[in-house]
C-alpha cells in the first residue's frame, strides 16, 4: 500500500518525528532514531559557548534524515525569521519548525506572530512547519500563506500529559487540507497511536522518549503505535454503541426459546 | 583587534578572516556565522575580513524538540 506522507516536495514512509532535547547523552541519539525508523529529527540553535563547549548536534545525525531546526527562544516573527535563515546557513536544509513563544508559563505559541513568520519564510523558499494553539482561524491563515503543515500542540511542550487538545484537533484535521501533525505533549504511545486514528498525519515525539528509562525501547514501542494508529485510521474503525450487540451467535441449544 | 565573539571581547591577529577566527577558535564548519547582524555565507568565510570592534556569533545546532 502506498501511504506516504507527503511534506513539501518529500514523501516519506515513517509518520513519526523525533525531537533531539532532553537526552541524557547525545550518544543516545542515533540510537534513538534507528528504533524509531523516523525521517524527520528537530534541532536547535544556539550560539558557541567557549566556557561551556557543547558538542555539535549535527555529528549525531545521519546525513539520511531530514533536519528540522526550531526557532526556539523566538519571541516574535521577526526573530523567528532571523533565526530561520541562519538555521538555513548553518544546515542547508530548508525545513522549520517555527517556534514563537513569549509565555514562559505554559509555553504556549503564538499563532499570531507565527502567521506572520510563516508568511515571510514560505516566500523565502522554505518548507513551514508551524507550531501551534490548535484554532481554525489562525491554521487556515497559515494555510494560505503557504505552510507545508500545522502542527498543533496535544498538551504544553514537556509535559507528557497527551491528547488534550483532542477536539480542536479534530476540526483542524476535518477543515485544513494539509497534513496535521501533533506536536508536544504526546507521553505514551498509546496516545500517538490515538492521535494517528482520528487522522492525524504524523506526530512529533521528544520528551515522552528522551525522558524514558529506556529511551531505545520507548522509540520503537512508538514507532509501532504510529503504525498501528495510521493503519486503524485507514482501516476505519467500527461504529460505537450505547447497548451490547453479540459477537457470538445466540442461537440457542441449552434451552428451547 | 579586539573583537566580540558570541559575546565575549576576544583578541586575535590583525587582518584575520572569519575563516582564520573560526580556526583559531578550534570550531567545525557545520555552523552559521553572523557579523554585525548579517549571515556571512560559508564561501564568503575566507574572503570577509574582520575589522576592531566587529562582533561575531558563531551558530551551532545543538539538541531540540
Amino acid at each position: 500500500m502506498d501511504d506516504k506522507l507527503k511534506i513539501g516536495d518529500v514523501r516519506l514512509d515513517s509518520r513519526l518525528f523525533v525531537g533531539t532535547g532532553k537526552f541524557a547523552d547525545y550518544k543516545l541519539i542515533p540510537e534513538v532514531i534507528k528504533a524509531s525508523g523516523t525521517q524527520v529529527v528537530t534541532v536547535a540553535l544556539r550560539r558557541v559557548d567557549f566556557d561551556i563547549p557543547k558538542e555539535n548536534m549535527l555529528e549525531y545525525l545521519s546525513p539520511d534524515v531530514i533536519m528540522m531546526p526550531n526557532t526556539s527562544g523566538a519571541r516574535n516573527a521577526e526573530e523567528a525569521v532571523k533565526i530561520a535563515r541562519i538555521a538555513r546557513a548553518a544546515s542547508g536544509s530548508n525545513w522549520v519548525k517555527i517556534e514563537v513563544i513569549s509565555d514562559q508559563k505554559y509555553l504556549l505559541p503564538d499563532n499570531f506572530e507565527t502567521i506572520k513568520a510563516s508568511e515571510i519564510l514560505t516566500k523565502e523558499g522554505f518548507v513551514v512547519l508551524p507550531y501551534m494553539s490548535p484554532d481554525l482561524m489562525a491554521a487556515k491563515r497559515m494555510a494560505d500563506v503557504g505552510v507545508a503543515a500545522i502542527m498543533p500542540l496535544g498538551a504544553p511542550i514537556g509535559t507528557n500529559r497527551g491528547l488534550k487538545t483532542r477536539e480542536l484537533v479534530k476540526v483542524l484535521i476535518a477543515e485544513i487540507d494539509l497534513p496535521i501533525i501533533i506536536d508536544a505533549g504526546i507521553g505514551r504511545p498509546s496516545e500517538a497511536a490515538e492521535a494517528m486514528e482520528m487522522g492525524c498525519a504524523a506526530v512529533l515525539v521528544n520528551t515522552a522518549i528522551a525522558t524514558a528509562d529506556d529511551p531505545v525501547l520507548m522509540a520503537k514501542a512508538f514507532e509501532q503505535a504510529v503504525e498501528g494508529g495510521r493503519k486503524a485510521y485507514l482501516a476505519g474503525p467500527g461504529v460505537t454503541a450505547d447497548l451490547a450487540k453479540a459477537s457470538s451467535p445466540l442461537t440457542g441449544f441449552l434451552r428451547n426459546e | 583587534m579586539q573583537i566580540k565573539v558570541s559575546g565575549r571581547q576576544t583578541d586575535i591577529p590583525d587582518g584575520s578572516s572569519i575563516q582564520q577566527l573560526r580556526l583559531l577558535k578550534n570550531v567545525a564548519d557545520n555552523i552559521a556565522v553572523v557579523l554585525n547582524g548579517d549571515i556571512i555565507e560559508s564561501e564568503f568565510w575566507k574572503s570577509t575580513m574582520l575589522n576592531p570592534h566587529d562582533e561575531v556569533d558563531l551558530i551551532q545546532f545543538v539538541a531540540g524538540g
